[in-house]
């Protein structure tokens, strides 16, 4: 009987970075992966088991998606304190969106106060060509993410490059609460 | 309050008063009743002064009677004039604790109040203590007073040592009649037997069966005691037999045998009889001086003075010793003369004895002297001669032995002799019968040799000898098939034997095999009913795990649900929240933000925003479309013409470098190439045209 242990990740990013995307993608497979954009408005849950490879644990990632303009963010707002970790999104092809993550990351933190902010950092689109000007250059993103203790990835929704930070989130998680548990042991 | 008024009860209910009364009673009784109670129980602690009936009584006398009792026995009260008010009056707070104190000790008070009557001193005033008949009298009751004192002392120690003179009465009474009723018995059965026939017979029998009884009682005790005795004895005998043992055993280690075994016990016997001796005169001896020292202290104890007498008297007797020594000294004297011719006379016999004893010393020496000599030229003899000094009968039997010894010496030699005659006759014989024999022998192999059965004789011999060696074998082989029968006839037996012994075994397997069978059967319908349960219950059990399974799963995939309910409903519950807030700011109770009174102005203002913004990108779009194909092929254009600037910029690049390469040959050989260089210049030009 595998141990079960749920996870609550926050999806946060501007609109139209690609959350929805990558929610659905890595829920359903790239199969759904929608070529026409719809605007968010309320806030969905996905939920996918993960099994974690050589341990008796399947962790149940617990994935909400809100639209990315204010007023609907505000309905993730009483998840920011109890969350287990975080996916910040921008869009390569997106200065502003890059720019903007810095403000959410602040926003998370003041409502978290002393819990730390678990979670990866996701450059989405990277499938568009990233030389040009006006993209957001892999480094930065890279500096932004070590500065915050967060780790950095390059995610396609499109090519359905989406599984990898997740289930790396998910181990994280697993890892942790076994640590955790060994302490209780221990005391 | 209550517990006091309880208490009282009680003890008034109790001995000695039994007033039958319950609490209310007790309480509702009027103050000159009370009195009376008071009174009866100061009746009861001195009867003589009280016996009055309260009701006909003078209050004042009353109390002056009863306060002045209580003040004597010891009663705690301020006997001023507002308690005689209350106490005539008969008011129950000041009565109560009076009663109750009363009641509480009525034993230790009845006895104070005896004391008192006897011992609370008259008060005489000092001034009629002059009077002398005054004086006399109190002195008197002042004796009277003490002899009181002391003889009531007495009495409570004498009540208190000794046991009741009535009980003891009560017992001798008891005695006595019981004794009286033993006569009356004894009497009636007298008089009952006198008329009875063969009585005295009877009892005779009776006694001497009582006597026969009692001999039996001792008999027994004898028989126990004995039994005792030979416990002890037994216990002896082991040690003795466990002493052997040991005897035996250490005869065995020391291999000594038995003579110094025997020595030894004996010595050891000889000394335990020393022993024994020894212990005997000891015993002996302690008793004298146990019957001197049982004398001695019978006797009446030393005093110095007989002490005295004692020395005294062995002075005297000391004395008496000298003088009679005196004398005997004189008497001595006396008779001497009559002594001195016997004495010399005795003088000289010793003398003579003297010089005889010396003689015969000499004589003895001489003798030992000479003996010693003899032996002596015995041993020199000896050695000179080789054997043995013969005495003279030693000599004759010696020779006697000699004369004996030739005489069987010569007939010895007769008989040799003889002997050898008879040797020679008979080796004579023998050679004539050798030669006998040769003759025969020779004569069969002529007579052989003539009859044509040359060898008859030693095939005879031959056939003689094997005979004889076949009947040996046939002896041997007879002895050895004795042995094979003997043997066969053994091994049949022991078979047989076998068979006997292994018959009930034999059976006792037939009946085991039977059971085993019945066993096997037994486990196999067992073993099919255990299998067949077997298959159920795990048929059961997968179908019950199968089922554990699904149920897990479900319990899963609810709780997984439920979370993302849980979620579910705090999101329900952030719009729900967002919503009343719409609602308050519909009703105009606050903004939204700076810019919005409410949500849904927000988000018709945003909507007309990306309306403006989905008209423009629509504009945007068909501008694309239009233009594409033209703006494709412009851009196809011009990367052609970059292509065509990038080849232009890497030939200008080779001119330069063939310049230079040209402007030094030509510097080491004149300017023959210098027209090839300008016509290339000359064909590279471009022309762009719209």
């Amino acid at each position: 009987m595998a141990l079960r242990l749920r996870c609550k990740v926050l999806l946060i990013g501007d609109p139209a970075v690609g959350k929805t995307a990558i929610s659905q993608t890595f829920s359903h497979g790239l199969h759904h992966f929608r070529k026409d954009y719809a605007m968010t408005t309320g806030v969905d849950v996905y939920m996918k088991p993960i099994k974690i490879p050589e341990q008796p644990v399947c962790v149940e990632l617990f994935v909400l998606d809100a639209g990315g303009d204010d007023y609907t963010q505000e309905l993730l707002k009483p998840h920011y304190a109890t969350a287990n970790a975080f996916v910040f999104v921008y869009d390569v092809t997106s200065l502003d969106s890059f720019h903007h993550l810095r403000s959410w990351y602040e926003r998370v933190q003041a409502a978290r106060e002393n819990a730390a902010v678990v979670g990866v950092v996701l450059a989405n689109k990277s499938d568009y060509d990233t030389s040009g000007h006006n993209m957001v250059k892999p480094h930065m993103g890279q500096e932004f993410a070590k500065a915050r203790g967060l780790e950095f990835f390059d995610t396609s929704a499109l090519r359905g490059e989406v599984e990898v930070p997740l289930c790396f989130l998910a181990e994280v998680f697993a890892s942790s609460y076994e640590e955790r548990r060994l302490a209780l042991l221990e005391m | 309050m209550a517990t006091l008024l309880k208490e009282i009860v009680d003890h008034l209910n109790a001995e000695p008063f039994h007033m039958n009364l319950t609490l209310v009673t007790f309480d509702e009784k009027q103050p000159i009743e009370l009195l009376e109670t008071l009174n009866a129980i100061l009746v009861h602690l001195d009867g003589k002064k009280h016996e009055v009936d309260v009701r006909e009584e003078n209050q004042d006398n009353m109390y002056v009677r009863m306060a002045g009792f209580l003040h004597v026995i010891g009663c705690k009260a301020n006997y001023d004039e507002e308690f005689q008010k209350s106490f005539v009056a008969g008011d129950k707070r000041t009565l109560y604790p009076i009663i109750h104190w009363l009641l509480s000790d009525l034993e230790r008070l009845r006895k104070r109040a005896y004391l008192a009557h006897y011992l609370v001193p008259i008060d005489v005033p000092p001034e009629f203590l002059g009077d002398e008949a005054m004086m006399e009298m109190y002195q008197q009751y002042k004796g009277l007073q003490a002899q009181f004192k002391s003889n009531h002392q007495a009495l409570e120690q004498a009540k208190e040592t000794s046991t009741n003179p009535s009980e003891l009465r009560k017992e001798l009474q008891q005695l006595e009649a019981e004794k009286e009723q033993l006569q009356q018995k004894i009497a009636s059965l007298q008089s009952k037997t006198q008329n009875k026939e063969g009585f005295d017979a009877l009892l005779e029998v009776t006694s001497s069966l009582r006597k026969e009884q009692e001999e039996e009682a001792r008999i027994a005790e004898k028989i126990r005691e004995q039994r005792v005795q030979l416990e002890q004895a037994e216990q002896q005998y082991m040690l003795s037999t466990q002493r052997l043992a040991e005897l035996k055993s250490s005869i065995k280690d020391s291999d000594a045998g038995a003579e110094t075994m025997l020595k030894v016990l004996r010595d050891e016997v000889n000394r335990n009889r020393e022993n024994l001796e020894r212990y005997r005169r000891e015993v002996d001896e302690k008793k004298d001086r146990l019957h001197t020292l049982e004398a001695t202290l019978s006797e009446p104890p030393v005093s110095q003075v007989m002490i005295r007498d004692l020395e005294s008297q062995v002075a005297g007797l000391r004395d008496e010793i000298q003088t009679l020594e005196d004398r005997l000294e004189e008497d001595a004297n006396q008779t001497d003369d009559k002594l001195t011719v016997f004495k010399q006379q005795a003088n000289l016999v010793g003398k003579k004895k003297e010089i005889a004893l010396k003689e015969l010393k000499d004589a003895e020496h001489e003798r030992s002297e000479l003996s010693q000599r003899l032996s002596d030229r015995e041993r020199e003899y000896e050695e000179r001669r080789g054997h043995k000094f013969l005495r003279k009968d030693e000599f004759k039997q010696y020779a006697a032995e000699l004369r004996e010894k030739t005489a069987k010496y010569k007939e010895m030699k007769a008989d040799l002799n003889e002997i050898r005659q008879e040797v020679a006759t008979l080796t004579r014989t023998e050679q004539i019968l050798q030669q006998r024999d040769e003759r025969l022998a020779k004569t069969v192999a002529e007579l052989e040799a003539k009859r044509g059965v040359a060898g008859y004789q030693t095939t005879e011999r031959s056939l003689e000898e094997i005979s004889a060696h076949k009947a040996q074998v046939d002896k041997s082989k007879e002895v050895q098939l004795d042995e094979l029968s003997r043997i066969v006839t053994e091994i049949t037996n022991q078979l047989k034997d076998k068979k006997n012994q292994l018959a009930p075994q034999i059976k006792n397997l037939r009946e085991v095999r039977a059971q085993f069978q019945e066993l096997e059967a037994k486990y196999n319908e067992k073993k099919g009913a255990y299998n067949s349960v077997q298959l159920a219950v795990d048929s059961d059990l997968s179908r019950l795990r199968h089922e554990v399974e699904t149920l897990q799963a479900e319990c899963d995939d609810a709780e997984s649900r439920y979370h993302q309910h849980n979620v579910d409903i705090q999101t329900a519950e952030a719009l729900l929240e967002r919503a009343n807030k719409e609602a308050k700011y519909q009703r105009g109770e606050g903004r939204y933000s700076k810019e919005f009174a409410t949500l849904s102005a927000l988000l018709t203002n945003k909507l007309n925003e990306l309306d403006l913004h989905s008209r423009d990108l629509r504009k945007q779009q068909k501008e694309v479309k239009e233009n594409q194909e033209p703006r494709m092929k412009q851009r196809e254009m011009f990367s052609v013409l970059q292509r065509l600037l990038d080849v232009k910029l890497k030939t200008a690049g080779q001119e330069a470098g063939g310049m230079r390469t040209t402007g030094e040959s030509f510097r080491a050989g004149g300017g023959a190439v210098m027209d090839m260089a300008g016509q290339a210049q000359g064909v590279n030009r471009l022309i762009i045209t719209e």
